[in-house]
């Protein structure tokens, strides 16, 4: 209620000091100054209210003009060319800095998680699924480039109608006719400078793992060397007197792992099986490596994702300080 | 002077030109900013500032009142700075020295006796802080209008509001004004107290 009548007095009160204010200025027309005029006979205080306002802007008249405190002519250097506007100043918005922030970490999140949840799991398991392939046995990943050597040794073409030569398998199966009912699982030393895999080592007898190993070694190293055994139509391996040229297919083991109990006491052995055999042999040693290498390569996949989730991170901090720079600016 | 002349130089390119048109308005310019800023070290800024804008916008005008067109450069030049502030309030370390001399101190005149230079220097201290209380449109449009003397048509051009604004802003700054002085009366010189007229 008294909120009403203080509005209708302040409104009365500044429609007043605009009659007030036009008089000032002799802005009012001639009824309006009569009819103020009157007013301002019969009412002190609004008499008093004029002449408030008219010593105010007496005293404003009054003020005195300042001198300048140096002269602002423009020297070349503060303008540019005249009638062009300065070029709009690119301001960023930091709003949309924050989102990309916020983006790019969201990203860096997702590529991290990916990392940690569904790469290395994946790598665990190509791993160990490599060692588990390596772990049965090593000879495969050892035997490996042992295999692989073998077609490319350069193999003497046996004339028409003689039998292949064939330096270790002809050797063990003539050793074997020879040896007759000897135990079987006995040893040879190595040839000089051959190193034995360990699991040929382990090789219990000439024929489970001359069984278990030929469709491996034979099969796929030494297609030629079974064609023509198979071609020669020796028969089965069996007691004693088994034909001397008979030879025994699972005896396509590396040259290396001779099987025959005894050092064959006779053989004879052409330059061409030495230096076939010689060659075998250290085929292994130079391949070596190979296994390393898988690994290498399963494990070379996270150090794109290691630079991308640098890069991210990188993106991340950058963006989060151009923004905090820009808001600051902005405020 | 022939102003129209010196605009045309200006406008092609002529910093000669313009620069007399600066020697001939900066003393106006710098009072308004100084009226509407409150410190000769914001007035000379936005004074510097207006005429850069000005040299830099001197191919829109369009002919009529130079004068009318500066001042409402420099008036959009001082409400700028004045937001500017509002966003960031800093405090000047100048505020904190309290000095005694009135803020556009001028020399006594020969006819003035000191008394009366020191009641008008008292008087002059009180208008100027008496018109910083105001709110920056009254303020500028009684600044103009009592200060500078300019009608109220050319305050319409200058703020670029009508003429019904202006006469309301007008006088609403007068009766803030004559009020603030009401208020400060014990402030003021007795030469000066409006009730001993």
């Amino acid at each position: 209620m008294f909120n009403v009548f203080d509005r209708r007095r302040q409104s009365n009160d500044e429609q007043v000091d605009e009659l007030l204010s036009a008089y000032v200025d002799g802005l009012l027309r001639p009824d309006e100054r009569k009819k103020l005029e009157a007013r301002l006979e019969r009412e002190p205080a609004l008499r008093e209210r004029l002449e408030g306002m008219r010593f105010a802007v007496a005293a404003l008249a009054d003020l005195p003009e300042l001198d300048v405190p140096r002269n602002f002519i423009l020297a070349p250097s503060m303008v540019a060319a005249p009638g062009t506007a300065p070029p709009p100043r690119r301001r960023w918005n930091w709003p949309v800095l924050g989102w990309a922030t916020a983006v790019a970490t969201l990203l860096l999140l997702f590529v991290l998680a990916g990392d940690f949840f569904v790469v290395a799991p994946s790598l665990r398991q190509e791993t160990s699924d490599v060692t588990a392939q390596e772990r049965p046995s090593s000879e495969p990943a050892e035997a490996a480039p042992l295999l692989e050597s073998l077609p490319e040794e350069p193999v003497a073409e046996p004339a028409e109608g003689e039998l292949p030569v064939i330096p270790e398998v002809e050797k063990e199966a003539v050793t074997m006719a020879e040896a007759g009912d000897e135990a079987p699982g006995e040893r040879v030393p190595a040839p000089e400078g051959a190193e034995l895999p360990a699991a040929a080592e382990e090789m219990p007898g000439p024929t489970p793992a001359a069984e278990a190993t030929r469709d491996v070694f034979a099969a796929e190293a030494l297609p030629t060397e079974s064609a023509q055994l198979d071609a020669a139509e020796t028969p089965p391996t069996g007691g004693g007197g088994m034909a001397p040229t008979a030879t025994l297919e699972p005896t396509a083991l590396p040259p290396s792992l001779s099987l025959s109990p005894t050092p064959p006491p006779e053989q004879k052995v052409s330059p061409v099986m030495q230096e076939t055999a010689q060659a075998v042999a250290e085929a292994p040693l130079e391949e070596a490596p190979a296994p390393i290498s898988t690994r290498e390569v399963a494990e070379s996949v996270p150090l794109w994702l290691r630079l991308l989730e640098i890069v991210l991170a990188l993106l991340v901090v950058s963006l989060a300080v151009a923004t905090v720079m820009v808001r600051r600016r902005a405020v | 002077m022939d102003e129209q002349a010196l605009i045309q130089a200006a406008q092609r390119g002529d910093l000669n030109a313009f620069n007399e048109l600066v020697l001939f308005y900066q003393r106006q310019v710098f009072n308004l900013a100084y009226r509407i800023m409150g410190d000769e070290d914001s007035a000379a800024d936005a004074t510097q500032e207006a005429f850069i804008s000005a040299y830099r916008g001197i191919g829109r005008y369009r002919g009529g009142s130079f004068k009318a067109w500066l001042m409402r450069i420099v008036t959009n030049a001082c409400y700028d700075e004045l937001r500017r502030r509002k966003r960031r309030p800093t405090s000047s370390l100048d505020a904190l020295y309290v000095t005694d001399a009135a803020p556009g101190e001028v020399l006594m005149s020969d006819s003035e006796g000191p008394e009366a230079y020191a009641r008008r220097q008292d008087l002059n201290r009180t208008l100027h802080a008496g018109l910083q209380t105001l709110p920056e449109e009254q303020r500028t449009t009684l600044v103009l209008s009592d200060v500078q003397g300019y009608d109220y048509q050319e305050i319409s051009q200058i703020t670029g509001v009508s003429l019904g604004t202006v006469k309301s802003r007008l006088s609403r700054a007068r009766a803030k004004m004559r009020d603030y002085l009401l208020a400060q009366e014990e402030l003021l010189p007795a030469g000066y107290r409006l009730d001993s007229r």
